[in-house]
């Protein structure tokens, strides 16, 4: 479907008042290239603005005042229209937008003839088109260059968003939501025919448990952004004390020492406890009552020769008698068991193992270094509390020279740390996840149990209203639709990408750059900076590409695409786009003609249009020619 | 099964285990085995098990000990023997007894020294220090330098003893 | 409305993974199709939703 602009008219429009743009070349066949030039302030944001709204439909939730926003500022007309015309294939469509200025409304008229008596009331698209030209789509082919910048800049998802709203995976997302929609109204039928206690209960339930859930999300926000906050203004607080104690230059080298201390000792802390942490581990060294057990035991397992080897005199002893060493009685079975099982009773290797633990304990030295290292580390501490309290004493000299703003701030300085502690402590409880790593948690103050929670009463209220298993295939065809959402994107990703490196390949040929992957953005392989011509020239392929094999051909119109650009970079940018645009209409200001709007000058299929305000601010009329566009404006 | 946290270390240590870690680099970490060796310092001290398997942990937390506690592993074993040896009244001289006792605890092929039945002993001992280190100290720490301190402080006043 | 290549594309390795029954892959693309070609019919979402299977044992 090849969708072109052929022109439009405005009718009681501000700052233009009445005028007819006529892009064609005769046969209703507009010129590739239709330059405007349009100084700021005589309507070009209006006129794109009303392009815009005539094609996706946005007027009808203007409010009076935006309504009003098109009335003249002089003279008193009451009503205003915007009208397009455009051909849909082979057919004449007048696209028309009457405001009614008086009582603030806006509507929409179609024609096919451009005759008074063929109007048709409301915006009459092609029914191809009726589902797919809505803000989003529109945006993406009325653009200006800023909006083209966007689809490489990393904060945004710019590029991934276009093709979704380009190919209408949005729509799955709104089949999804029908869906939820036809399960809540089956819901709501159920209801009507049941007792209202038997379902007011589940149905309570479940409404109870996302309000609660609910609740905590929104406490979880809260309590974050309070964080900040908080943790913001104790720094500035902490700035604020140092700054006063420092700007005093006699206690300033006090403090400096003080601070310095402090970091030095910090570090002697941490390092006792590395030591400790490493020296616990041999437990002889922990306390001496460890020591002298396994003391003990050695020299018991010296004096009692153990481990010893259990001879087979023992055993063939104890085959022999009538009883055992338990207590037994042992009969002929009992003998034949342990005369067969003698030799495995102990074995070498359980030898080995005892033997090694008994060097073990015979050879070890137990040191003083752990104690050594626990009063060192008790030291430092104190250290670090005289530390502290000399730079509270610090702040205390100052409150005593008057300065109640020391005090105030260490109050302040408090209070802070208090919520802060209390904060983190209720925090912790809501993003637990589960009860090992916090026991205090349940359904009505952590978000994972209220979830699960919330989701049981769901279920049961599904069950409750026999919905529960329309609910559960809903459930199904739902992600059904998020799989194939999923996997349409990654292909059509793949698609507007190989096309995208081609069109770069054909316009950047000093160099090889490459879309890598669209990862929300236009991400590059192996580079990251390109200059601004070439995002550019990366931005416009990507439009292109993303036009181009879709079963639509529209124009581009574009605002301004030059105006912050350096000399070098306007030519790149002039000769990339006729190669990607099969119509384009660019609105440019004289200030664009340099390097720009020039380079179209020798061009096969352009026409140069200048619109401006003559006799009076608010009559606009429209010359067209290259030579008079090229001059307008120009001492300026 | 292998080590098994007791439920009161769990809860006792989870703030330290996570702060104590932080900055710290790789071998000076604060871990989840030197938490629960800390509690089993305490009950093979107190010469006391607490045999109640609800108060551990359902699932093993590691199977053998992590490598900065291989070479103190004879240590704990000799540890383990002599407090059980004086918990079941064994006495010195009964060489027997102490061999049989030994024989239940050692496992020559486990990496650990210890037999299963070692290894669930060790945590009856380690379940009974977690709650007498919780019971002990002025709660839940929240700095290590702080509850490492108080640990050895505590064995000093003979608290742990 | 024709669906581009990629979508149906989709649609079809969805279906072929899924265990539904012939007559629900076949109505389900059909519904999507007709999804996009608007205004649809509240029915015809209904009695796909209803041709899933799910299994019994809850």
């Amino acid at each position: 479907m090849k969708i072109r602009i052929l022109g439009w008219e405005y009718i009681n429009i501000r700052r233009i008042n009445n005028l007819t743009v006529d892009l064609t070349k005769g046969n209703s066949i507009p010129h590739q290239i239709s330059l405007i030039m349009m100084p700021n302030g005589t309507g070009k944001t209006t006129t794109i603005n009303l392009m815009r709204a005539v094609l996706d439909g946005s007027a009808l939730d203007w409010d009076e005042d935006k309504v009003r926003e098109f009335k003249p500022q002089y003279g008193n007309v009451s009503k205003g229209e915007f009208r397009l015309k455009t051909k849909i294939n082979d057919d004449i469509y007048y696209f028309i937008l009457c405001l009614d200025y008086e009582n603030g409304k806006a509507q929409y008229k179609t024609s096919r003839t451009g005759e008074p008596g063929g109007l048709e009331d409301g915006r009459n698209l092609p029914y191809q088109l009726s589902g797919v030209l809505n803000t989003q789509f529109v945006n993406r082919f009325i653009f200006d260059g800023e909006q083209a910048k966007k689809t490489l800049s990393s904060e945004n998802d710019e590029a991934e968003k276009a093709i979704t709203y380009l190919y209408q995976l949005n729509e799955l997302d709104n089949l999804k939501a029908k869906i939820d929609l036809l399960v809540k109204q089956a819901q709501d039928n159920n209801t009507r025919g049941m007792t209202k206690q038997s379902l007011s209960y589940t149905r309570t339930q479940m409404e109870n448990k996302e309000r609660i859930y609910n609740e905590l999300l929104r406490k979880k926000a809260q309590i974050e952004k309070r964080n900040i906050e908080l943790t913001r203004r104790k720094e500035q607080i902490q700035e604020s004390i140092s700054k006063i104690i420092s700007s005093d230059s006699k206690l300033k080298d006090e403090k400096a020492k003080l601070d310095s201390d402090k970091i030095e000792t910090s570090g002697f802390i941490r390092q006792n406890i590395d030591n400790i942490l490493k020296g616990m581990r041999e437990p002889f060294n922990v306390n001496p009552c460890f020591d002298q057990r396994l003391k003990s035991l050695s020299d018991n397992m010296q004096k009692l020769k153990l481990p010893k080897t259990m001879s087979k005199e023992f055993f063939n002893e104890l085959a022999n008698s009538p009883y055992c060493i338990c207590g037994r009685h042992i009969g002929d079975e009992e003998k034949k068991h342990i005369l067969e099982n003698a030799e495995s009773f102990l074995g070498e290797d359980q030898l080995v193992a005892l033997n090694a633990i008994k060097d073990k304990l015979k050879s070890y030295v137990a040191t003083d270094e752990l104690r050594n290292e626990i009063d060192s580390l008790n030291q430092n501490v104190r250290k670090l509390e005289e530390i502290d309290a000399g730079l509270t004493r610090l702040g205390l000299q100052l409150k005593e020279q008057g300065n109640d703003e020391i005090e105030m701030l260490q109050n302040e300085l408090a209070e802070i740390e208090k919520q802060l502690h209390d904060s983190n402590r209720e925090y912790n409880i809501l993003v637990a996840v589960d009860k090992d790593s916090n026991s205090k948690i349940n359904d009505e103050n952590n978000i994972k149990l209220a979830a699960a929670a919330f989701n049981l009463a769901k279920e049961n209220f599904n069950k409750a209203t026999n919905t529960f298993t329309l609910y559960q295939k809903s459930e199904k065809v739902k992600q059904y639709l998020d799989a194939i959402r999923k996997s349409a994107l990654e292909k059509l990703k793949l698609r507007v990408l190989t096309k995208t490196n081609i069109n770069i390949n054909s316009i950047i040929k000093t160099e090889k750059i490459l879309i890598d992957k669209i990862d929300g953005n236009l991400v590059l392989k192996n580079r990251k900076a390109v200059s601004e011509g070439q995002t550019l020239a990366i931005a416009y392929s990507y439009i292109g590409s993303l036009f181009d094999e879709s079963s639509f051909r529209f124009p581009f119109v574009i605002d301004s695409p030059a105006v912050s650009l350096d000399l070098s970079v306007r030519k790149e940018v002039s000769e990339i786009l006729p190669v990607l645009f099969e119509q384009l209409v660019i609105f440019v200001i004289s200030s664009e003609v340099a390097n720009f709007a020039d380079s179209y000058y020798d061009f096969p299929d352009v026409a140069f249009y200048t619109i401006e305000a003559k006799d009076g601010p608010e009559n606009a009329v429209c010359t067209i020619g290259k030579d008079y566009f090229d001059s307008f404006q120009k001492d300026e | 099964m292998a080590f098994r946290l007791p439920k009161a270390c769990r809860q006792f240590f989870d703030e330290i285990v996570t702060t104590g870690s932080a900055g710290r680099s790789e071998e000076n970490k604060f871990i989840w085995f030197d938490a629960y060796y800390l509690c089993l310092l305490v009950g093979l001290s107190k010469s006391k098990i607490s045999p109640d398997p609800s108060l551990l942990e359902a699932g093993d937390f590691i199977d053998n000990y992590p490598e900065p506690y291989i070479g103190s592993r004879d240590y704990i074993a000799g540890l383990l023997i002599a407090t059980e040896a004086d918990r079941l009244g064994i006495i010195k001289e009964d060489a027997n007894a102490l061999q049989k006792l030994m024989l239940d605890y050692v496992d020559y092929e486990s990496p650990n020294r210890l037999s299963k039945f070692g290894i669930d002993t060790l945590n009856q001992y380690a379940a009974r220090g977690a709650e007498v280190i919780r019971d002990t100290l002025s709660g839940k720490p929240s700095s290590l330098e702080v509850f490492i301190r108080e640990y050895f402080i505590h064995f000093e006043t003979g608290d742990f003893l | 409305m024709e669906l581009y290549n990629e979508l149906k594309e989709a649609i079809n390795e969805c279906m072929d993974a899924s265990v539904e029954s012939p007559e629900f892959k076949r109505r389900f693309s059909k519904l999507i199709e007709n999804f996009f070609d608007k205004p649809t019919n509240d029915n015809d979402i209904k009695e796909v939703v209803n041709l899933v299977q799910i299994s019994e044992d809850r």
